[in-house]
């Protein structure tokens, strides 16, 4: 995996794709929803069929970091009709935002629909003290509301849970209001591995966003939905 | 090496001066008052004697080792007395004067070029651009500034980048009854930093308690890695100013956008079980509860106060800082009703009323009801004007029995509380003077035993 993040590196890249994030995060026990590559309609068909509905279709490009911005991203799809709509509607879109941009293709990912919570967990990196690892609500809820909690690594399963009591919103993941309890100890495990590669890869990842981080509820672990890995 | 910085048994004066109102004369003056009772040496090429010391021509003529070497002279002959102290085999040199790093990119070579003459030669520096260091247990004072002079000795040392950070703070620990162990104005730390004090007050045994000021952070790994193993030892707390935001560069994620330098920097100190503050203030009362205070073992605190008014306010102030003011256990309240007057409250917060300012053998009997209550485990209590020393006395002997934390806020000033203030203070136990920085020193204790005790610390939610 170093070989692959020196390549990139080497190419002047800045980020890693989505597949190449998610490979990275696997072999560092980060659990990442099940997707499939799509670079063209039959592919597409092949994908609908390993990946079970419903679906988050999703842009591949090296060269866009930021998805949902250039409209890359449709959510919800439930049928293999309504896949291919969005197939064809996300290409025109993204080409029309950003006509420059290299396209790799479509990845069709399983969408988990019933997360008690949506996570941001991160790695940044302090100038003066290294990588540092961040939690916080997921989508913009964490930097809208300004409520993260923050160490620097190497951070433990324990300190982990210890830093996620610190986050006023974390009442959402504890049974708030009837709502099921989020599976607390997974997204500390996930706190930790995410810090043992912020560790061992400092040299080349500058930083990462896991962002949804879909928490489930007790005992049904946690798994990332969208990956972000920025480059040295 | 650091023994000998802070106490020296020979110590020269390289420009030294005759002239009272010079700093180079005051080094001198003050070292004598101070009560150091190892060599001084004045070294001065026309004077024949300062404060009525012999002056010496110059280091080489100084008979016998000189294990410190204090140098007064302006920068620009900084180097060649460094020089001059590497041949002569000085051990430790503190340089005083301003114009290094800290003022020009000059300043910063000469400063480096001091540093590396010094390590050559096996000494070492503190500072440049620092106001000194003070041993006050061994009467050590090597300062310019007046402000360390008729201090009392105490458990907290300090660390501080700030000259003038030196000498408030110091002073303050000593009003209070509590005192300074050890101060030493870090400077520009051309050689040795903060975290090699930090390093050796962890292990000096006069030391119970470390404060330390900081601007910047230099060899920022190694101090991540020893404020934990020093929070370890004994509390730390660290003042760091210079917060805002500047320079940051542009972040690709949000990660990097939300994880600003300051932020890191708190955290870095949470973790490492570093209690933090923002200003000089809070950074002196948390020194004082921290160096005053059994340990506190949960954030359940009862208010108790001869003023009604007050007792409210330092409840509202508990619970915005995360603290508990529960209610005391029905035993306790019934046992309170039968001290406190009608007109009072027994529940917590418990107001006594101003009728028992005079009653001190009552507020006594209510101070033990509530330490005994065993849903607290810490005592804010609140005093207005009380003359009688009879009071501080059933107060104190209440304060050396029990092993739960009790802060006395007395907000009357020190001119109205008199004789029975200096109770206090003359027996070491510090007393804030507002309710807001006894709240700044029960949350320093608060974050210290919370890290210390991990899961046995019991938190209860506020209101």
């Amino acid at each position: 995996m170093r070989a692959q993040l020196a390549a990139a590196r080497a190419e002047g890249r800045r980020a890693l794709t989505e597949i190449e994030a998610a490979a990275l995060l696997g072999e560092y026990g980060v659990p990442v929803s099940p997707f499939r590559l799509a670079r063209s309609a039959e592919e597409l068909d092949a994908a609908l069929r390993a990946v079970a509905p419903p679906w988050a279709v999703k842009i591949v490009s090296p060269d866009i970091q930021h998805k949902t911005e250039v409209g890359g991203v449709v959510l919800g799809v439930r049928s293999a009709q309504g896949a291919r709509q969005a197939f064809a509607d996300l290409l025109a879109r993204v080409r029309a935002a950003r006509p420059a941009a290299r396209i790799d293709g479509v990845l069709v990912q399983h969408q988990l629909e019933d997360a008690v919570a949506e996570m941001l967990v991160g790695v940044s990196r302090d100038e003066q003290f290294g990588p540092v690892i961040l939690a916080g609500l997921g989508g913009i809820f964490a930097e809208a509301l300004d409520d993260v909690a923050l160490r620097v690594a190497p951070v433990d399963r324990a300190e982990a849970a210890v830093m996620l009591r610190e986050l006023r919103g974390i009442r959402l993941l504890t049974g708030f209001r009837g709502r099921p309890a989020g599976d607390l100890d997974a997204l500390a495990a996930l706190i930790a591995n995410l810090s043992r590669l912020a560790v061992e890869l400092e040299d080349d990842v500058a930083e990462a966003d896991l962002n949804p981080v879909l928490v489930l509820p007790a005992g049904r672990g946690v798994v990332a939905v969208d990956a972000l890995v920025a480059l040295r | 090496m650091l023994d000998l910085a802070f106490a020296p048994s020979s110590v020269a004066i390289v420009g030294a001066s005759a002239n009272p109102a010079k700093f180079g004369y005051k080094v001198v003056e003050y070292l004598q008052k101070g009560g150091f009772t190892g060599r001084i040496y004045p070294i001065n090429p026309k004077a024949e004697q300062i404060c009525g010391l012999s002056a010496f021509g110059s280091l080489s003529d100084v008979p016998g080792p000189v294990d410190l070497a204090a140098l007064l002279v302006p920068a620009a002959q900084t180097l060649d007395a460094i020089r001059e102290c590497a041949e002569r085999g000085v051990r430790v040199a503190v340089v005083i004067a301003s114009g290094f790093a800290e003022a020009s990119d000059e300043g910063a070579r000469n400063q480096a070029e001091m540093t590396r003459i010094a390590r050559q030669a096996g000494m070492r520096l503190v500072g440049p651009n620092c106001e000194g260091l003070i041993n006050f247990h061994k009467g050590f004072v090597l300062s310019f500034s007046m402000m360390f002079l008729g201090q009392i000795a105490g458990p907290i040392s300090f660390i501080s980048q700030s000259g003038a950070y030196c000498g408030i703070v110091s002073s303050r620990l000593s009003r209070a009854g509590v005192g300074a162990a050890k101060v030493v104005s870090s400077g520009n730390e051309g050689d040795l930093t903060a975290v090699d004090y930090l390093e050796y007050l962890a292990a000096d045994p006069e030391t119970r308690v470390i404060l330390a000021h900081l601007e910047g952070i230099r060899d920022p790994r190694r101090f991540s890695r020893v404020i934990g193993e020093v929070a370890a030892r004994k509390p730390l707390v660290i003042n760091k100013t210079g917060r805002t935001e500047t320079g940051r560069r542009q972040a690709a994620s949000h990660t990097g956008s939300l994880a600003g330098n300051d932020r890191v920097l708190g955290a870095l100190l949470r973790q490492r079980g570093v209690v933090r503050t923002r200003n000089m203030d809070e950074l002196v009362d948390a020194g004082l509860a921290l160096a005053s205070q059994p340990a506190l073992p949960g954030n359940r605190v009862a208010v108790i106060s001869t003023a009604g008014g007050l007792t409210v306010e330092m409840a509202d102030l508990l619970g915005e800082a995360g603290f508990a003011v529960p209610p005391l256990a029905p035993a306790s309240q019934e046992a309170l009703k039968s001290l406190v007057p009608w007109f009072g409250t027994v529940a917590n917060p418990v107001d006594v009323t101003g009728a028992m300012a005079s009653e001190p053998a009552a507020v006594g009997k209510c101070l033990d009801v509530v330490l005994g209550d065993p849903a607290i485990d810490a005592v804010a209590f609140v005093l207005t004007a009380v003359g009688d020393p009879e009071f501080s006395r059933v107060v104190h002997t209440r304060i050396l029995e029990t092993r739960k934390p009790i802060l006395i806020c007395w907000t009357a000033g020190r001119e109205r509380a008199g004789e029975a203030l200096e109770y206090f203070t003359t027996r070491r136990v510090p007393v804030y003077e507002s309710t807001v920085g006894l709240v700044r020193g029960l949350s320093a204790l608060r974050d210290y035993w919370r890290f210390r005790l991990r899961g046995e610390f019991r938190e209860e939610a506020g209101p």
